[in-house]
């Protein structure tokens, strides 16, 4: 579909301004609690092995807010969080692939393509309250589901990790 | 019309044809939805959204029974955030379970209305010892006891969705089975219909393919066939003519000889008189030269001379005027040449040339025509046309009669002149009077009738002549021919 391909070029190459005219700032360290830890092949790290967040760092990047139907739910329901190309640009990850691991130890494997892609977020707020672990929170990866009938399906499901903890780039 | 009936029959096996396809597809696309219903359900109850919260709900249990049993026992006790975590996860997982999709497939399952209530209210109460910091230890332990109580029906939770799973899927599976077996069976009867509609517009090609040369075999006979009668009709005209000429010869014939017969007598006459005088002649010739003649004997010679002369002109007269007869007769019938005449005249003529070969038999004829009658026309035709009813009515109107009368009378209205012959004989039958003028129509086959002649009287009276005949007969009393003529015929004097 010209429109996807369109938007997909078009992402790939705000990706790339991103990439090229963003200076690096370098990464914080988390004054709260860790709510997210980045590994593998990225370029900032804060600790040793990782990137680490706590919620204010990821309240501090860009905001994108969307109102989405879920399989989950039976209503609709508004997403806040940073793109998730936000953060991975943030710790400068340069991989194919994030394997996201959730409180569960939910396993999925996102293409970083995908980021570029798709409006995809790391939501921490779902209609405007933070999320408790109780209700998939504090972390959930959102696809923007109802723009495009493609990202309704098992797939994209598959790789929309609740209670996300840990993403670790390969 | 087999044709026009064999189309509509056509049409409307194709209308109904047509409209089972149609139906059959309509049905088929009703199950075709049902099914796409069945599969979009069962997109929706993804065995994960049923099957996979139980499993994880088991698991999320197990380990917090797991982490709460190191808090109560363990001499190294984890982090109270670890229990906490492990506790919201498992209330995530439960809550899921209560108020997810799988609730909806979920809640009908005994187990299920057994187990969901026990756990929520044990979650209710487990809520406040979770939400103290640092958890009292001995509340604590109570926990475990109920979690321990617990675990059967966390267990029963998970085998239950499994199980409703199983059944659903079988469900769905039999439904869509059965519904792919409709659609067979509504494919089959729509391919069964379009084979037979396929064979049956091969037949019906096949058949007008035929129809069609057949059409054409008939056409190129009927050619042949019309070129062969055109020939046949050119050579029965011929021989028509040829006919036609044969009878206006051997009418001739007749004529001929019936006026040497009548002339046989009155020559006879004379001659035997003429002799009869050359005797006397010689006698007196023989007396005067004896000298031996009287007065008396002269006066009686001249007397018988005389006589005899009175004797012969009377039946050279006689001779003269049925020559003079025979030769307007011959003359009229061997020229067809038009003149005026007096219509009586020619009628009595004709009757006259025919009386001697008429004489034999006992019927009569009558004229009753007026003078004042001419036409001109043909005498010819108009005399072979009496001579011809004339003959029929001997011939045939009066067969087996003994006092047959044939009247022939004519009367004229303007320009019209309306001849009439009319017989009182045996009549014809309705089925002779149709063929009566039909060339060849005869009934007297084997006794020579050549049945050309009223054919020959039709084409005369109304070609040559210009004219109408028609006929009223009834059987048993006769038949009357009305010949309607025009008094000047056609095609001639400007």
């Amino acid at each position: 579909m010209p429109s996807v391909s369109r938007r997909s070029f078009a992402h790939r190459v705000s990706g790339l301004v991103f990439l090229v005219c963003l200076p690096a700032i370098a990464l914080e360290s988390p004054s709260g609690k860790v709510v997210l830890t980045i590994a593998g092949k990225i370029g900032e790290k804060n600790t040793p092995d990782a990137a680490v967040f706590d919620m204010a760092m990821l309240e501090k990047l860009p905001q994108q807010t969307f109102t989405t139907m879920t399989p989950w739910d039976k209503a609709p329901i508004k997403f806040t969080g940073p793109l998730l190309r936000d953060v991975l640009q943030s710790v400068k990850a340069q991989g194919q692939t994030i394997k996201a691991l959730a409180l569960n130890d939910y396993q999925t494997h996102i293409p970083l393509e995908d980021a570029r892609q798709f409006d995809v977020i790391v939501a921490h707020r779902m209609n405007d309250a933070r999320i408790p672990v109780r209700t998939k929170g504090p972390l959930f990866i959102v696809y923007p589901y109802d723009t495009n009938p493609a990202l309704r399906a098992t797939t994209y499901y598959e790789r929309s990790a609740w209670q996300l903890k840990t993403m670790r780039v390969e | 019309m087999p044709d026009g009936a064999g189309r509509g029959r056509y049409l409307f096996w194709l209308a109904l044809g047509v409209s089972t396809m149609a139906a059959a597809m309509a049905v088929l696309l009703v199950v075709e939805m049902g099914q796409r219903r069945v599969v979009q359900r069962s997109i929706g109850l993804r065995t994960d959204s049923i099957n996979a919260p139980a499993v994880e709900c088991e698991r999320e249990f197990l380990l917090f029974r797991q982490a709460l049993d190191n808090a109560v026992n363990s001499r190294v006790p984890p982090e109270p955030e670890q229990l906490t975590l492990r506790y919201d996860l498992f209330l995530s997982r439960l809550v899921l379970l209560r108020d997810g999709s799988a609730a909806a497939v979920l809640g009908e399952r005994p187990e299920y209305q057994s187990a969901m209530p026990k756990l929520t209210q044990w979650a209710m109460a487990a809520d406040a010892v979770m939400l103290q910091t640092p958890p009292d230890p001995k509340a604590l332990a109570g926990l475990l006891v109920q979690v321990n109580a617990l675990a059967a029906d966390v267990r029963v939770l998970t085998l239950a969705a499994n199980s409703q799973v199983a059944h659903l899927l079988e469900h769905q599976a039999l439904e869509l089975l059965d519904q792919s077996e409709k659609i067979m069976a509504l494919t089959l009867g729509q391919m069964v219909v379009l084979l037979v509609a396929a064979v049956a517009l091969f037949r019906r090609h096949t058949r007008q393919e035929q129809e069609r040369r057949a059409l054409e075999q008939i056409s190129s006979d009927l050619r042949s066939a019309h070129d062969l009668a055109q020939i046949s009709l050119e050579k029965l005209h011929d021989s028509q003519d040829q006919l036609a000429r044969a009878e206006t010869r051997a009418t001739l014939s007749t004529v001929i000889a019936s006026v040497s017969h009548e002339l046989s007598t009155p020559l006879g006459n004379s001659l035997m008189m003429a002799g009869n005088l050359v005797e006397q002649g010689r006698e007196f010739q023989k007396s005067l030269d004896a000298n031996d003649i009287k007065r008396s004997d002269l006066t009686h010679f001249v007397a018988a001379v005389r006589k005899g002369h009175d004797l012969m002109e009377r039946n050279l007269q006689r001779a003269v005027a049925l020559l003079r007869t025979f030769r307007q007769v011959a003359n009229d019938q061997a020229s067809e040449q038009r003149r005026t005449f007096q219509l009586a005249t020619v009628v009595q003529e004709i009757v006259d040339t025919l009386a001697p070969s008429l004489k034999r038999y006992p019927h009569r004829i009558d004229l009753a025509i007026p003078d004042a009658i001419t036409l001109d026309s043909y005498p010819g035709p108009l005399g072979q046309v009496v001579i011809n009813l004339v003959n029929n009515a001997y011939l045939h109107a009066f067969e087996g009669r003994s006092n047959g009368v044939l009247a022939i009378a004519a009367s004229a209205s303007g320009d019209r002149v309306l001849l009439t012959v009319a017989d009182n004989g045996v009549g014809m039958s309705s089925e002779a009077q149709k063929h009566l003028f039909q060339p060849f129509f005869t009934t007297k086959a084997q006794r020579g009738g050549t049945g050309l002649g009223m054919s020959i009287v039709s084409n005369l009276v109304t070609k040559t002549l210009g004219g109408t005949i028609g006929l009223n007969s009834t059987e048993g009393s006769g038949t009357t021919w009305s010949i309607d003529l025009p008094q000047v015929a056609p095609g001639g004097k400007a």
